[in-house]
């Protein structure tokens, strides 16, 4: 029967997935640690990507699948990092790890960011009950504000602040004996990055792919209709908000593996990088509203553009060509313009990508 | 206490009635339901109880307030006075995915069908039986992979009925506005409801598309044993499909009666031409 085959097919795939995973991660463990390149260069890029990817595709799950416009998913994912962090920190002084190279201390790390990720799904639906009784732009203000809140709320906590991450900066002596890699464990512990996108990802598609995805596109379609259709419209709702906060979350909490010191300011609405609220809505257009694969490609791709203009010299270019790329707001704020008039439904057109089709495409140009 | 709005009837009816009412107790039933919407009082006192497998139909001028007692019936709106019963349940304030639950589907007079998804997702989308749990969704357990191919082969039973079958992986909101009527009824029919209720099915149709409805309707009454309540402006549809009839005029309602005895009723007809204009409010 069709059902069956294509559960075996399904079930293949996963498995292809996850050992690929882990033949990437044994590769990677052959590459020497102070390789310049690759400890300096790539390896930072690939733990940005991951956040970036996660916090994208997470958010995608509300404003492209469920069609309701968010602004406040950074705070989740201030959510998420601030509760790893302090997490960890607390695991540090209660002993349960001495060094960074232990078991002990990759469980702490990994039950962290889960917690982290955990904490954000409950303050999302907390949240999510009361604010997705509105609409439209009400909706858009009030995740705005819960974003601004969140970010302000941290700044003031005392336990945070007495413990160094007093006004959204934690002090890095305190903090690197917690949850913050150094450049050696970012590449030895890089594993975990790969494995919490693959995870989240995958948690993600099958969501999508299941009846619950289904219900959900059917609610941004025709909300009345869906109702008629016996699906209890609020839940889903709330449910969704909940599922991409928890997973914003998870993005926080290895943003705060990945850096050095934690400051609110990378979980403003707006800031002059690319790690936002703003930016990462204008991800999931880029990518293709409703499309997971759609927003992690147009996560990847402004990490890599972020990193071509802010790394490699190109703003020190003679000319105009360095002046404009000093200003890297105004090169997204070009490219998202031109790709919106010319792919007003975004990289993807708003459809998952699958290997196949795009094989099939490249197929047909070649003939 | 304001004037009880219950027209009169004949014996025939009357009989007709007593011999549905043989056959079972209603399936859903109001008590003066009404509703008011910043003044207006959109419908009043509306009473009805509808019998197992029975074909009812819905008539009256625009704005009469027939679309509002739809909306009544399946949640969409709270009723301001009355009451709703579904079996024995008052179902009152209940959301409308719990009407569902209880066995009301329903179309809608201005089509709301999923656009983006697929003719067959659409119909997935309403089957409530065959679920499977978000674990094992989450999880990717084979569970989710049967339940998923049970779901597509109901679908699909579904669309075959309706011709759509070969159209399955057609994104709905393509479809012609006819085809689009009959998927939505297929959609309704998904949910396993014991009472259907359509909105001016016909709106929009041509004459071939309204006599293929027409067989449709038949075929539903008859092989799912559901209730059918209609909305229909078409007369002769109405004339043909519905055994006996409820007139509705400024949310009121003026005449309950068999086809025939509609046809001739000297209210409607008023109601019709617009009469009502000078004498009624
Ligand atoms: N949500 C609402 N808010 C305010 N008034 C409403 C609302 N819904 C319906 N009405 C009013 O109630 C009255 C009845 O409307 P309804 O749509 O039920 O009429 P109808 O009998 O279905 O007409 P038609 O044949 O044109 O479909 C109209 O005067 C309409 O303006
Ligand atoms: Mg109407």
């Amino acid at each position: 029967m069709r059902g069956e085959r294509e559960e075996v097919k399904g079930m293949k795939k996963g498995l292809y997935l996850w050992a690929g995973l882990l033949g990437l991660v044994l590769i990677l463990q052959l590459i020497p640690v102070n390789n310049l390149l690759f400890a300096k260069k790539i390896v930072p890029l690939v733990w940005q990507c991951c956040y970036l990817i996660i916090a994208a595709t997470s958010l995608n799950l509300v404003v492209g699948c469920l069609g309701q416009l968010s602004l406040g998913h950074c705070g989740f994912m201030a959510i998420g990092a601030y509760t790893s962090a302090l997490l960890s920190l607390w695991a540090q002084r209660a002993g349960v790890f001495s060094h960074k190279e232990s078991v002990a201390y990759i469980v702490v790390v990994l039950i962290s960011i889960v917690a982290g990720g955990l904490l954000a799904g409950l303050v999302g639906l907390a949240v999510g009950i009361p604010a997705l009784r509105l609409k439209g732009d009400y909706l858009a203000i009030i995740t705005l504000g819960f974003g601004m809140i969140v970010v302000n709320l941290i700044n003031n906590l005392p336990f945070a602040g007495m413990d160094g991450l007093s006004l959204g900066s934690a002090a890095s002596g305190l903090y690197k004996t917690g949850l913050g890699f150094s450049n050696r464990l970012l590449v030895k512990y890089l594993w975990i990055a790969l494995l919490g996108t693959t995870g989240a990802m995958t948690l993600m598609f099958k969501f999508m792919k299941s009846r619950f995805g289904r219900n959900v596109r059917a609610i941004r379609d025709d909300e009345i209709g869906a109702a008629a259709c016996g699906i209890n419209v609020p839940a889903y709702k709330v449910g969704t908000f909940a599922l991409s906060a928890c997973l914003g979350g998870v993005a926080g909490g290895i943003y705060a593996c990945f850096m050095s010191a934690l400051t609110t300011g990378s979980f403003a609405f707006t800031n002059n990088g690319i790690l936002n609220s703003t930016f990462l809505v204008a991800m999931c257009v880029l990518g293709g509203l409703g499309s997971l694969s759609g927003s992690a490609i147009a996560a990847a791709i402004m990490c890599l553009l972020n990193y071509l203009i802010s790394q490699t010299g190109l703003n020190s270019l003679p000319g105009w060509i360095g002046l404009a790329f000093s200003y890297p707001m105004l090169i997204y704020a070009v490219v998202l313009v031109v790709i919106i008039i010319f792919m007003p439904g975004g990289l993807t057109g708003g459809r998952e990508i699958s290997l196949k089709a795009v094989i099939g495409k490249f197929g047909a140009r070649l003939k | 206490m304001k004037k009880m709005s219950v027209p009169e009837t004949t014996v025939l009816y009357r009989r007709y009635i007593e011999q549905m009412a043989a056959g079972g107790s209603p399936v859903l039933r109001t008590e003066g339901l009404g509703i008011t919407f910043g003044g207006l009082k959109a419908v009043q006192d509306f009473n009805i109880e509808v019998y197992p497998g029975e074909l009812l139909g819905i008539i009256g001028p625009n704005g009469a307030g027939k679309t509002t007692v739809f909306n009544l019936l399946t949640g969409v709106y709270r009723p301001s006075e009355g009451a709703i019963y579904i079996g024995d349940r008052l179902m009152n304030g209940s959301p409308p995915h719990r009407f569902v639950e209880m066995g009301i589907a329903r179309t809608f007079q201005n089509i709301r069908l999923f656009s983006s998804m697929t003719v067959l997702e659409n119909v997935m989308v309403a089957i409530r039986d065959h679920s499977y749990s978000l674990v094992s969704a989450l999880l990717g357990l084979p569970q989710c992979a049967r339940g998923e191919g049970e779901l597509r082969r109901r679908a699909m039973e579904l669309l075959e009925i309706f011709d759509l079958g070969d159209k399955w992986d057609t994104v709905a909101g393509s479809l012609p506005y006819g085809r689009q009527r009959m998927l939505e009824i297929a959609r309704a029919l998904a949910t396993g409801m014991k009472v259907l209720l359509l909105d001016e099915p016909a709106a929009g149709m041509n004459p071939v598309e309204t006599q293929e409805l027409l067989s449709y309707i038949g075929r539903i009454s008859r092989e799912f044993r559901v209730a059918i309540l209609l909305i229909e402006h078409d007369m002769s549809l109405v004339m043909n499909v519905c055994r006996r009839i409820q007139v509705i005029n400024f949310g009121e309602t003026i005449a309950l009666g068999l086809p025939e005895e509609i046809a001739c009723n000297k209210q409607v007809i008023r109601a019709y031409l617009g009469g009502d204009l000078a004498g009624g409010e």
